[in-house]
């Protein structure tokens, strides 16, 4: 079956909030009826029809023909489906998506997966800040899935992430895995300053890592392998995390300022 | 301007009325009937409910506290209103605008914000400033500050105390006074961890029974026409109703009124010892004329507890939902901001919600129950139309203790309750009652010569529809509200009260804010200009 | 005081005039600066309701780090007032204190015992992080740190005082042996930072340290706000919209967003095609790069990279009128009498004057 397209015209003028362009809210309707789907930010009024030429498909899988850095909410709250984007998307890409899968093939502003709680997001390019983080006031990341960065994240990835996993084959700026609840995050790239800052419980595995702070207590050489049902859904996701893994790791648990039940993984 | 508002059932309790009638509004004031003039406006009300606007006297609508929880909770309040707004910024998920267009809609025009702080009095002044169509009014807090508990300490006398009271509430320019866990936040600064009604201040070697008394006859030597305004110790733990019933009786007879009465109601029965005991402290109010309530009603849903017992603040952290808090330890009192979530299938929570039912319906005088949900603290006020439809419905109330744990509604006597208030109750609940509690001689009725503050409602038999978007609602004879949208903004007045004292302690607070804090108490003042309104302050009369 | 439009003498009524057409052409108004007293905040976030634009204050950065902190994990906080009379343990943290608030160490009188603590000993007094010359001026003991190693001190810090094994580190163990001692031993702590010279992480590992210390004792904190008024003018936001500064008006409701609406990030990405820009308290020129046309409602001393469309100069709150501001010395909002009353024009005024020159919707203030 065809996918349903949105060829993009040209540079939006303003920013967009695509999150209405999800493919169960899609499903039954017409391309007229698409087209007068109101996407502004601003007191100019622009709708699908303004933006983007439709090309008629199935609403299951939805295909961007090109993007910008101001689609912002793409793929906000998706709960089963495809998305695929032919370039770059704004923030919030993937926000709180349940289910499905989100496919960009750019860089993707911050806050990109924040807060998903199930389904698989892959980006080819950059992420900005707070990639799968929580937003203002709100007290939970990723709570579920799994989210592939080829290219590098911003500040603070992972931030309050609870469940699911993360992989960055990239670099990561400062305090990756800050506050975690749970969950896994991986970094293949470099890595900035005082990662796992504040995490309570969860896993980090950094194959470069910076110094570690002395709130991260070494546990010594990590001899258990970990369990193949991980390997096995990390492996096809990213060589690299899956070698990382297998590899002799050392272990420390921390962050001691806090409950101290997380642990960071390193290269012995 | 001459307005007639024709053929509505008029329901008046101030004046015996309850029938078909007609009011008549002459600029911003009620008249007789204008015999032989032609109105220039005529409403035909006929078939709608007419009443005087409600007057709420317990909801935390502004202030430090309140804005902090607004910037706590920014996921909480998003607004979902896709539109433009009609009036300025009443689109806010929580702002001061949309609290006015709010109130207004459900027929309410004036509303008493309960807890200011004198040192931020002038932030509290300038929320309400930006509250528009209501009129508001401020108590101000005293009971845990230094110089007071060093006054009944050091044996000042009352007069001394009633001296700095009147002083405290000019400068706050408040219309009455409130006692917010006497000591115990001072006590709290002691690394005390609980406090009862005798329980004594570290320091100080002061009761709190002993702050409260000395406060509630400062107030009545000042001829402050609302008694002193208390919110008791110990609130919200299981078998505390004895700590409700001795602060009634630590009353001796004298005025007092008791904030948000439900959350002491609560006895230890039962296997998790958290039980309703509003039956038992409906008689105490029963049997003492002297005492007013008010109930705080538990509605459930999310919402963020704001009180300046920073005490029990403290100690509720572990039940905040979601996990954060505000912990302010203040130059007096400070305050606790603590999200919670209220639901109906929690024994606790269910427990809450019948016994302030509880006590709507078996205290017996309309005249000294009001109707609070203690905003936000038990719901937000946008509950009440919800709250209304239950006191006046039995059937109501049943269908929602079908939903309740069993458990819970077996802690209560709620289900063998029959009594509905009728239209005319509520009207003396919601209009009389806090007109007279609060002296405001010119509201709360339809006689001639009141402001002519007027709600008129379908009589829609779903009663939490008729009271959640009046039909019309004139504030000061300007229609505000047609068909609960707000026309246009205007802006009303903070009522404060001016007592008379002995200046003589002006001189000495500068003495002793030089001296402890090195500043000039001058520092906290509220001048009129800084509001940015035109007559931003109404006054209420004082006399002994 | 200069009132120009495109760099030329004019009226006050047609700069007004020529600022309120500026402002009502444009697809998304930005009001930046925003360095004002209450009244004049007050008048430009109802401004920027009015045009459905968007608002942000020149130092919202900085208030935005304590408050992203209070409203994810939350806050203890205290007063100037009870630091000064009740505080026998108190911790400075950073190098900033001193500038963000000059009168510090006068108002705290940290050199004073406190009035009400019941032993009426000398205070114990920490400062992490000094500037040279500043832990000796408080009577400080002084625990040398560079900012960059703030944040892995108060870790070890937080760890050591909730008995928490660490890795031994001489460095930072030297540093924090006596501190975690002292602070269990406090009565009423307290520890004064500014978010200028500490982030969010750092912010919230101090709060986590105040939940943890008053598990047994009593202990809290003393933010200091940044200038401008940012604190007030945050205040004013949260009772008008429900949020703090980086809020807008773009779909008729307030939407508040600490990324989308950063009013650098607006001008340069070319979302913003005009702008305000409100500066009352002295030389604050706009930071963006994009030269985007622009409304300046600041002091006379201001100087610009690129000259505004519309310059209207006001005077300084406090010094030239009487204002309303947030008051470091009492954590509140305080009246201020003019130091030297002029009769420049206020920033309330000057946008109350561009609003009556609009010709669509109605204003709050």
């Amino acid at each position: 079956m065809k996918p349903l397209v949105f060829a993009l015209k040209a540079k939006p003028a303003q920013r967009l909030d695509l999150a209405a362009l999800l493919p169960h809210l899609l499903a039954g309707k017409t391309v007229k009826e698409i087209a007068a789907i109101d996407l502004s930010t601003t007191r100019e009024k622009i709708a699908v029809g303004d933006v983007f030429t439709i090309r008629a498909g199935a609403a299951e899988e939805i295909l961007f023909d090109g993007g910008s850095e101001r689609f912002d909410g793409l793929g906000r709250g998706l709960q089963s489906g495809r998305i695929s984007v032919e370039g770059d998307v704004g923030m919030e890409a993937g926000r709180k998506m349940s289910g499905g899968e989100l496919v960009v093939a750019g860089h993707a502003g911050p806050f990109a997966g924040s807060s998903m709680s199930g389904g698989r997001m892959e980006i080819s390019g950059d992420a900005g800040d707070f990639l799968a983080g929580p937003r203002e006031g709100e007290m939970l990341g990723m709570s579920g899935g799994m989210l592939v960065l080829h290219g590098s994240a911003g500040q603070r990835p992972g931030d309050r992430l609870r469940r699911g996993t993360i992989v960055i084959e990239g670099h990561t700026g400062d305090c990756p895995g800050s506050r975690m609840i749970a969950g896994t995050l991986v970094v293949l790239g470099r890595c900035g300053a005082h990662p796992g800052y504040l995490m309570k419980r969860g896993t980090i595995a950094l194959a470069k890592p910076p110094a570690l702070g002395p709130t991260f207590v070494d546990s010594g050489l990590f001899a258990s392998s970990f369990p193949g049902i991980f390997l096995r859904l990390l492996q096809p996701e990213s060589r690299g995390a899956g070698k990382l893994f297998k590899a002799p790791l050392r272990r420390f648990s921390g962050d001691m300022a806090t409950l101290g039940k997380g642990e960071i993984f390193v290269p012995a | 301007m001459l307005i007639r508002l024709s053929g509505g059932r008029v329901i008046d309790p101030a004046n015996g009325r309850d029938g078909i009638g007609d009011i008549w509004i002459r600029d911003d004031r009620i008249v007789e009937p204008a015999a032989g003039e032609t109105p220039d406006m005529v409403y035909d009300v006929t078939g709608k409910i007419v009443m005087a606007g409600a007057i709420d006297i317990h909801s935390h609508i502004a202030g430090g506290n309140v804005n902090t929880a607004r910037l706590l909770l920014p996921e909480n309040h998003r607004a979902h209103v896709a539109r433009p707004a009609a009036t300025p910024l009443s689109t806010a998920g929580w702002s001061t605008f949309e609290t006015g267009c709010r109130y207004a809609a459900m027929g309410y025009t004036t509303v008493i914000e309960p807890a200011v702080p004198p040192h931020l009095a002038l932030h509290s002044h300038l929320e309400l400033a930006d509250i528009p169509i209501i009129d508001k009014g401020t108590l101000s807090v005293l009971g845990n500050d230094d110089f007071l508990l060093s006054l009944i300490r050091d044996g000042a006398g009352p007069a001394a105390i009633a001296d700095y009271v009147g002083a405290t509430l000019n400068a706050s320019k408040g219309i009455g006074v409130k006692c917010i866990n006497a000591g115990a936040a001072m006590a709290f600064k002691h690394n005390v961890r609980s406090f009862n009604l005798d329980d004594v201040v570290p320091a100080y070697n002061l009761s709190s029974r002993a702050i409260v008394e000395a406060l509630q006859q400062a107030v009545m030597d000042l001829g402050i026409p609302h008694p002193l305004h208390l919110h008791t110790n110990n609130l919200g733990i299981g078998g505390n109703v004895e700590t409700a019933l001795a602060t009634i009786a630590a009353a001796r007879g004298k005025p007092l009124h008791l904030a948000h009465l439900q959350f002491y109601s609560y006895g230890k029965e039962g296997k998790r010892g958290f039980s309703s005991a509003a039956a038992e402290l409906a008689e105490a109010v029963n049997a003492n004329a002297n005492v007013t309530v008010d109930v705080g009603q538990v509605m459930f849903r999310q919402t963020v507890t704001i009180s300046m017992d920073v005490l029990r603040q403290f100690n509720a952290m572990g039940t905040a939902s979601p996990k954060k808090s505000v912990i302010y330890d203040g130059d007096a009192n400070g305050g606790g901001i603590v999200p919670f979530n209220y639901r109906s299938n929690n024994f606790y929570n269910a427990v809450q919600w019948a016994s302030g039912l509880e006590l709507f319906l078996l205290i017996n005088d309309p005249m000294r129950v009001f109707f609070s949900t203690d905003h936000p603290n038990g719901a937000p006020y946008t509950t009440y139309p919800d709250l209304f439809a239950l006191i006046m419905s039995r059937e109501a109330r049943a269908s929602w203790l079908a939903d309740l744990p069993q458990a819970a509604v077996e802690m209560t006597t709620l289900p063998s309750l029959t009594r509905e208030y009728s239209f005319y109750d509520i009207a003396m609940m919601t209009r009389v009652a806090p007109s007279k509690l609060l002296g405001l001689r010119d509201r709360g009725h339809l006689s001639p010569g009141a402001l002519a503050d007027v709600a008129i409602y379908h009589d829609d038999p779903d009663r939490a529809a008729m009271f959640r978007f009046a039909h019309l609602v004139f504030k000061d004879g300007d229609l505000v509200i047609r068909d609960g949208r707000v026309t246009h903004y205007r802006f009303g007045r903070a009522l404060k009260v001016s007592p008379t004292y002995d200046s003589a302690i002006d001189r000495r607070l500068s003495t002793y804010y030089d001296d402890v804090y090195g500043i000039s108490p001058d520092l906290f003042k509220v001048p009129v200009e800084a509001l940015g309104r035109e007559n931003p302050f109404g006054e209420v009369a004082c006399g002994r | 005081m200069k009132i120009l439009v495109d760099g030329a003498a004019a009226p006050l009524e047609a700069a007004a005039a020529e600022a309120a057409r500026l402002l009502e052409q444009a697809k998304l108004p930005l009001i930046a600066g925003l360095a004002a007293d209450i009244a004049g905040a007050r008048a430009a976030i109802a401004l920027a309701e009015r045009l459905r634009g968007a608002y942000d204050h020149m130092y919202s950065e900085f208030l935005l780090r304590d408050l992203d902190v209070m409203r994810q994990s939350g806050q203890f906080v205290t007063t100037a007032n009870e630091v000064r009379v009740r505080a026998d343990c108190v911790v400075l943290i950073g190098a900033k204190l001193k500038t963000a608030w000059p009168d510090m160490l006068a108002r705290l009188d940290l050199s004073n015992p406190a009035r009400f603590d019941e032993a009426h000993a000398p205070r114990k007094i920490f400062w992490l992080g000094a500037n040279p010359g500043d832990a000796e001026e408080a009577g400080a003991v002084k625990i040398a740190a560079p900012s960059s190693e703030l944040p892995i001190l108060l870790a070890a810090l937080r760890a050591s005082v909730a008995g928490r094994k660490t890795r031994p580190d001489a460095h930072i163990d030297g540093k924090l042996a006596d501190l975690a001692v002292q602070l269990q031993a406090a009565r009423f702590g307290v520890i004064v930072w500014s978010s200028e010279s500490v982030g969010r992480l750092t912010i919230e590992m101090i709060q986590g340290l105040l939940l943890d210390l008053n598990k047994k004792t009593r202990f809290t904190g003393l933010p200091v706000g940044a200038a401008g008024n940012v604190t007030g003018v945050g205040q004013a936001s949260g009772w008008m919209t429900g949020f703090p500064m980086r809020t807008g008006f773009g779909r008729g409701y307030p939407e508040h967003d600490t990324w989308r609406f950063e009013a650098n990030r607006l001008v340069d990405s070319g979302e913003a095609d005009v702008a305000m820009w409100i500066s009352a308290y002295g030389n604050e020129a706009p930071r963006w790069k994009r030269e985007v046309p622009y409304v300046a409602i600041t002091t006379p001393e201001t100087q610009f990279a690129y000259p505004p469309k519309v310059r209207i100069d006001v005077g300084t709150p406090g010094v030239d009128h009487d204002a309303v501001e947030y008051v470091q010395n009492l954590m509140t909002l305080a009246a201020t009498d003019a130091r030297s009353a002029s009769d420049a024009p206020q920033v309330a005024s000057v946008i109350r004057l561009i609003d009556e020159h609009l010709t669509k919707g109605e204003g709050a203030c």
